[in-house]
């Protein structure tokens, strides 16, 4: 008797009154769920897409703004928008990139952000609903293939200053921030650069990517004295795959992302980085890249340390307002 | 146990029905609350949107011939725009700009975010974009690059130029120096050491000459340095104002010396006199005078001659 009085319970409670959510309706595109009291579009874009930080992607197909305890969600589990291409406009993700850093207002330059100014910028980030995705996560939008939370942005480091180390680093970590360093190997281990040591750290750690920036820094555009296609071609080729090769020795894999030196590009450059499995790769042409950009020539803003707040904000360009009903 | 206690399981039935139908009201509601948002979304022309809805509910009641029907419509609308635009775009492809076709295949991807086509031609735009800002780079390099070159190669050209002629002038070989600066002007016309050098040269050679007594010599090359540009000539003019004035007197002199003898020659010294100095007035006055005498001379001659 006490068993069927619990087995009775038990329906109850997952029928009418539990505080986790109720599944209405599941099949291979969509879950139709009604939320439990502790549910918020994170927390069932975290049990359905596996990442939270999609949360908004699901506020786009549910008419309520905040959710309630029986509010009924829409979960599309497959992309159903993988252009990011709505009536109001298209979404696209701005990419920074920063280099150095200093704990010093006195020291900044064009090149070198303060670390208050930085904290400042990521402050904003972290409190107006901004979301600091991987890089990696990049491609997968590009492809249509996983949408990219309203408002995303993504952070980048070129050169593997030790500063990166020292003052910005801390900074992400504090808050929980993703990013991307695109070291040069000839910079490495000496000088201002990070240690070796330092940038194993900071690849061990799942909030930091260590990518290529090329072997030498040296722009790979063509010679403008001029070049013979072959000696331009090995020289790309030494850029590129010796830099994996050091990768893959000090870190146990190569790059798959790739930001030019200087921003400077060329078709056959391009066509290297997809013989050798690239993914992405990086100028800096500033702009926010749609899903539809090329994967291999993404615009990405260069924040100055001597920018000013207001150029900071201007440059998260995360929407194209435009009617295209 | 349950089977042999039927008021149990009565009472278990019961409680799973209730959750159930509970289960099929919310549905209900779902139902309801997702045809208006559907039908609110599909009124304000987000077509695209509509159709996640209306696709949703057609998952969650497959056998609900409205919905598959409301699907069907909603598919063929969306359809028969993206044709119309897709039409428009092929119709329009080699004669509309850029971003005109980039904006029609935008629409496209409103009504049908994942079109092929669409995404695909964007992507080529993006990419052409990006490649042309690219290639512009390379080229502002290459333009800077030759700049630079070329400011490089002026800039030895410059150094040269200034050590040789510095030496010529401390040899004092100032016709060398002359043909020096002249080819180097030739290159770098408005390069005012050459210009000065110039002047320079001039000077001396005309000095040297005034030294040698060749005073009209002398004038010749003043009166070149003069004419460099962009140099203060006023001691320079002076100088050979007061020169040329000695000269016009010292050929009024002669022409006047002339004047019983040789009337020819005397009118010839009187106008070199005038066009060293175009004030003397006595060599003007006496000029006139030889010039109508010659005239009458030669009338008188061809008279005689006929």
């Amino acid at each position: 008797m006490k068993l069927v009085v619990l087995v009775c319970l038990v329906f109850l409670v997952s029928a009418c009154t539990g505080t986790g959510h109720k599944i209405l309706n599941s099949s291979e595109d969509y879950t139709v769920v009604e939320a439990g009291s502790n549910d918020t579009y994170s927390s069932l874009a975290q049990r359905y897409l596996g990442d939270a930080r999609l949360g908004s992607v699901l506020a786009r197909y549910n008419p309520q703004r905040e959710l309630e305890k029986g509010s009924q969600v829409l979960i599309p589990l497959k992309n159903p928008n993988p252009s990011g291409v709505f009536s109001n406009g298209y979404q696209r993700i701005p990419i920074l990139c920063y280099h150095q850093f200093t704990e010093h207002k006195d020291k900044r330059s064009s090149m070198v952000v303060y670390a208050g100014d930085f904290d400042r910028q990521m402050r904003f980030l972290a409190e107006n609903g901004y979301q600091v995705i991987p890089l990696k996560d990049v491609r997968p939008f590009l492809e249509g293939h996983k949408p990219l939370p309203d408002k995303a942005v993504a952070i980048t480091i070129d050169d593997g200053y030790r500063s990166y180390f020292e003052v910005a680093y801390p900074i992400l970590k504090k808050y929980g921030f993703a990013s991307t360093m695109f070291i040069y190997p000839d910079f490495i281990g000496g000088g201002v650069g990070l240690s070796w040591e330092q940038v194993k750290i900071l690849d061990e750690d799942s909030l930091v990517d260590i990518q290529s920036h090329s072997k030498s820094h040296a722009s790979l555009s063509p010679l403008p004295e001029g070049e013979e296609a072959k000696v331009y071609t090995d020289r790309l080729k030494k850029e590129v795959e010796t830099t994996d090769k050091i990768l893959t020795n000090k870190l146990g894999r190569p790059a798959n992302h790739f930001a030019y030196p200087y921003g400077d590009s060329s078709q056959e450059l391009v066509s290297l980085l997809e013989q050798n499995e690239y993914e992405m790769a990086l100028t800096v042409k500033k702009g926010g890249n749609p899903a539809f950009a090329y994967p291999y020539l993404l615009r990405r803003t260069m924040v100055y340390g001597k920018g000013s707040f207001k150029t900071f904000q201007r440059h998260l360009d995360v929407f194209k307002k435009t009617d295209l009903k | 146990m349950i089977t042999r206690s039927p008021i149990l399981l009565t009472v278990v039935m019961v409680f799973y029905l209730v959750g159930c139908s509970s289960n099929g009201d919310n549905k209900l509601r779902y139902l309801e609350s997702r045809k208006a948002l559907a039908a609110e979304l599909e009124k304000d022309n987000r077509l695209a949107e509509a159709y996640v809805q209306w696709s949703a509910l057609q998952d969650m009641f497959p056998h609900n011939s409205d919905i598959s029907d409301k699907v069907d419509e909603l598919q063929q609308l969306i359809d028969s725009r993206r044709d119309s635009i897709l039409a428009s775009i092929d119709k329009r492809k080699t004669t509309a700009k850029k971003h005109e076709l980039q904006r029609l295949y935008l629409k496209v991807l409103a009504l049908e975010p994942g079109n092929r086509e669409a995404i695909g031609a964007l992507r080529e735009y993006e990419r052409g974009v990006a490649d042309s800002a690219a290639n512009l780079k390379a080229q502002n390099i290459k333009r800077v690059f030759v700049a630079k070159k070329q400011k490089s190669q002026q800039e030895q050209d410059k150094q040269r130029f200034t050590a040789d002629a510095g030496e010529l002038l401390a040899k004092s070989n100032f016709s060398g120096l002359l043909q020096l600066v002249d080819r180097f002007l030739e290159r770098y016309p408005e390069h005012q050491p050459a210009l000065n050098y110039r002047f320079q040269a001039l000077l001396k050679m005309g000095e040297s000459e005034l030294t040698a007594g060749q005073t009209e010599d002398a004038v010749e090359f003043f009166e070149r340095a003069l004419k460099v540009q962009s140099i203060d000539h006023s001691a320079l003019a002076q100088k050979t104002q007061g020169i040329k004035k000695r000269l016009s007197d010292d050929y009024f002199r002669m022409g006047m010396k002339s004047f019983k003898n040789d009337i020819d020659k005397a009118v010839d010294y009187l106008q070199t006199s005038v066009s060293y100095n175009p004030d003397n007035l006595k060599a003007y006055q006496q000029l006139i005078r030889a010039t109508r005498i010659q005239q009458n001379l030669r009338k008188i001659n061809g008279h005689t001659g006929e």
